[in-house]
């Protein structure tokens, strides 16, 4: 078991944060755009399901976090499952969160070609963000969670620019909300949740953070439904400006949007929206990326993630970097989906089961 | 350690400090400021384009510069311009788009593709409809003394606000051009002798221009729309046996009202109900401070005005330019209904009953009465 360090633990109001800002990531872009394929005008009513069935399945992690609360995933499967099927998932877990953090990039890396930097190379964006992803995972937890508290303000900031879009909206345009049928909307749940992972991040963080279990159990809800009601407001406005028949070809409507108002001094605040967005998408790479180095520090450098810092880069790298096509992407983002599924809402519940028979025989003993 | 660190940083800050992959120098670049397209034969599209050239010295004057081409595309009559000229073309700084009325009455969008798929293209341009040919508006370089590339959009702000044409741009009418249940207006420039006049509408039935409307009718459509300018001005005969003597009137105020219902039947009734207070601006008449001579104007202005919103309905209805958005609303509150219509909506349109009308009240006259 590793002790925590007294000087990285951090608060759950710190928690909140992170976990918001972790939620919040690449998928906000082109989020109206997925769902309304499906759900048409009732997608906001998808995000709001899709953040209420995360909430079941935060709820299932933190129970399982209970059970052991000074152990991070990485050292109480070990426990649950034995040695050695306990640190081969340990190492799956934190492939699975490696992998998360490169398709985050690769999702990063595309937005950025397509409406920013059209010259510039691949690899050369790629450097300098995974440069300046390194410098801030190399750090404690608390310090990287500082990072994401100050940055969090940036999220108001673009709802603010969200509502500039307001000048121009047809509230029709969502009518009639339950045009593509109940089945359907529930269906779209499984389109949104993808944009709000990043609670699941709470399996390897739980021990770190201070104070009891239910105020944790609280900061991380207060996160999701912040997320949940920030992506129901875009999606809502992207419903609303854009015409049903339009919305299937925009594939980023919160940038399209703001690309055709222009102000004195700004003449593209799709520009600054993307730029803020950067900012918000680096904190869950980020905490991705931290999420996976802590577990390899823990299975193979006794504790030290800094160490896994020599090669971690170049697999993330090269993860983000293989696929050049839309379709290689989709092919990821499936296998992401998929690996979400078994590794994050039907193993933990397994998990679950296994640890609360074990921790009641531990009871009977004594 | 360190030492390691900091010549690995100096490194990667050398290798990135060389230059930058997407400098775009405003020196290097021809702004376009406004795209006309016109038809020319055989499904070819014969585009002008205006650049505006700021002067490299204050002392020298800004000028424009037009060049045109014909091709199958936008894209591909952008690119053959730009083989005939300095610097490359960008379009970022563009302000109008023109099209020809010829071009118009086919669908348009193949025009503004490229408009919406480039990241670099001005979304804000104001689109307008040419009378005749774009190129010939465009081909007067000055109006007065101003440049065209100036003139033109100054010209559409500047009738936007008096309510006279709709205040679009490429984006905002995106949407409407998606939606099978509206329809489109925009503004349409007519060259009168050596001036360029904005006052009138181009009515659009699923992309494809199909009539216009006049000055008095735009301004009607708007106050009913609910969207009107800074100003609406009418200048009106006013109809009585007595007396025939122009008036003028700005409306202030303006509330409107549409209702739409579908009847058991199927027959759509839509209600357009107008509420204006206005303040007269002209009348040689004179006696606005008696209470029986307002009376009777705001009778007669109400039934005018009425009679007006009734005409240019009909000549909308005609058109088939679903202008208000009925289709909009029964799709989105009468889905059942839609089905049934959505193959046709353009013959069910025409038979939509509209019951419009709308009432004045003066309220104020100027300084004197």
């Amino acid at each position: 078991m590793q002790m925590v360090k007294k000087n990285s633990s951090i608060t759950q109001g710190q928690l909140m944060f992170f976990i918001l800002q972790a939620q919040i990531g690449v998928g906000i872009l082109s989020l109206p755009h997925v769902l309304q394929l499906t759900a048409k005008g009732g997608a906001w009513i998808s995000v709001l399901f899709a953040g209420l069935f995360l909430q079941l399945v935060i709820i299932i992690h933190w129970a399982l976090c209970k059970l052991y609360p000074s152990d991070n995933i990485y050292s109480f499967l070990p426990k649950i499952v034995g040695k050695y099927l306990g640190n081969l998932l340990s190492l799956i877990y934190s492939g699975y969160f490696l992998f998360t953090a490169g398709m985050i990039l690769v999702r990063l890396l595309e937005i950025i070609h397509k409406w920013m930097l059209q010259e510039t190379p691949k690899w050369a964006v790629l450097i300098l963000i995974l440069v300046l992803s390194i410098y801030l995972v190399r750090e404690n937890l608390r310090i990287i969670t500082r990072f994401f508290v100050i940055t969090s303000f940036i999220i108001v900031v673009m709802v603010i620019l969200s509502l500039v879009g307001y000048m121009n909206v047809d509230f029709t345009y969502i009518f009639p909300i339950t045009e593509a049928g109940w089945v359907n909307i529930l269906k779209t749940i499984k389109d949104a949740t993808p944009a709000m992972l990043g609670f699941e991040i709470l399996l390897v963080f739980y021990p770190m953070v201070e104070g009891q279990s239910n105020g944790k159990l609280k900061a991380v809800s207060v996160a999701n439904l912040l997320t949940t009601l920030f992506y129901t407001f875009e999606v809502f406005t992207s419903l609303i400006i854009f015409s049903p028949e339009e919305l299937p070809l925009v594939p980023e409507p919160m940038l399209y949007m703001l690309k055709a108002f222009s102000f004195h001094i700004v003449d593209r605040i799709d520009l600054l929206f993307l730029a803020l967005w950067f900012v918000i998408t680096f904190t869950s790479l980020t905490a991705y990326l931290y999420a996976g180095i802590v577990g390899l520090g823990q299975l193979f450098h006794k504790g030290q993630h800094k160490k896994s810092l020599l090669y971690v880069p170049f697999i993330v790298f090269l993860i983000s970097f293989i696929p050049d096509d839309t379709f290689t992407i989709l092919y990821y983002e499936r296998m992401i989906s998929v690996a979400f599924r078994i590794l994050i809402i039907g193993l933990p519940i397994f998990f679950l089961m296994i640890g609360y028979v074990r921790k009641k025989r531990r009871e009977q003993t004594i | 350690m360190k030492k390691w660190y900091v010549v690995l940083i100096g490194f990667c800050v050398l290798l990135f400090l060389s230059g930058c992959w997407d400098q775009e120098l405003l020196k290097n670049a021809r702004l376009l400021s406004i795209a006309g397209f016109d038809k020319a034969s055989e499904n070819k599209l014969f585009s002008t384009y205006v650049f505006h050239d700021q002067p490299m010295s204050e002392s020298q004057e800004p000028k424009d510069e037009i060049k045109s081409a014909i091709g199958r595309t936008p894209r591909e009559t952008r690119d053959k311009v730009d083989r005939k000229l300095s610097n490359y073309f960008r379009a970022y700084k563009n302000r109008v788009v023109m099209i020809g009325e010829e071009l118009a009455k086919k669908d348009i969008y193949p025009i503004l593709d490229i408009f919406y798929r480039d990241p670099h293209s001005s979304l804000n341009a104001k689109i307008v409809v040419a009378q005749g040919k774009a190129s010939d508006l465009l081909a007067m370089k000055k109006v007065g003394n101003t440049l065209i590339s100036d003139e033109i959009p100054k010209l559409i702000d500047g009738s936007e606000e008096k309510t006279l044409v709709t205040a679009e741009n490429i984006q905002s009418i995106c949407p409407v051009l998606f939606d099978p249940g509206e329809d489109i207006l925009l503004p349409y420039l007519t060259k009168k002798e050596t001036d360029i006049e904005c006052a009138q509408l181009a009515m659009f039935h699923n992309r494809i221009f199909t009539g216009v409307l006049n000055p008095n009718e735009s301004t009607m459509f708007l106050l009913l729309k609910g969207s009107p300018g800074k100003i609406a001005r009418m200048t009106r005969e006013e109809i009585d046996s007595d007396n025939s003597s122009p008036i003028t009137f700005d409306v202030e105020k303006a509330k409107h009202d549409m209702q739409v219902r579908v009847q058991p039947k199927g027959k759509i009734v839509v209600t357009l109900h107008a509420d204006w207070k206005i303040g007269i601006t002209e009348y040689a008449q004179n006696h606005l401070n008696e209470q029986k001579i307002v009376d009777r104007l705001n009778r007669k202005i109400s039934e005018d005005m009425t009679r007006l919103a009734r005409q240019t309905i009909k000549k909308m209805q005609e058109a088939q330019c679903d202008g208000f958005g009925i289709g909009r609303r029964i799709i989105a509150f009468h889905p059942q209904v839609w089905k049934k219509m959505k193959g046709n909506w353009a013959y069910h349109y025409k038979k939509v009953q509209f019951k419009a009308d709308v009432k004045v009240k003066i309220i104020h006259s100027g300084v004197i009465n």
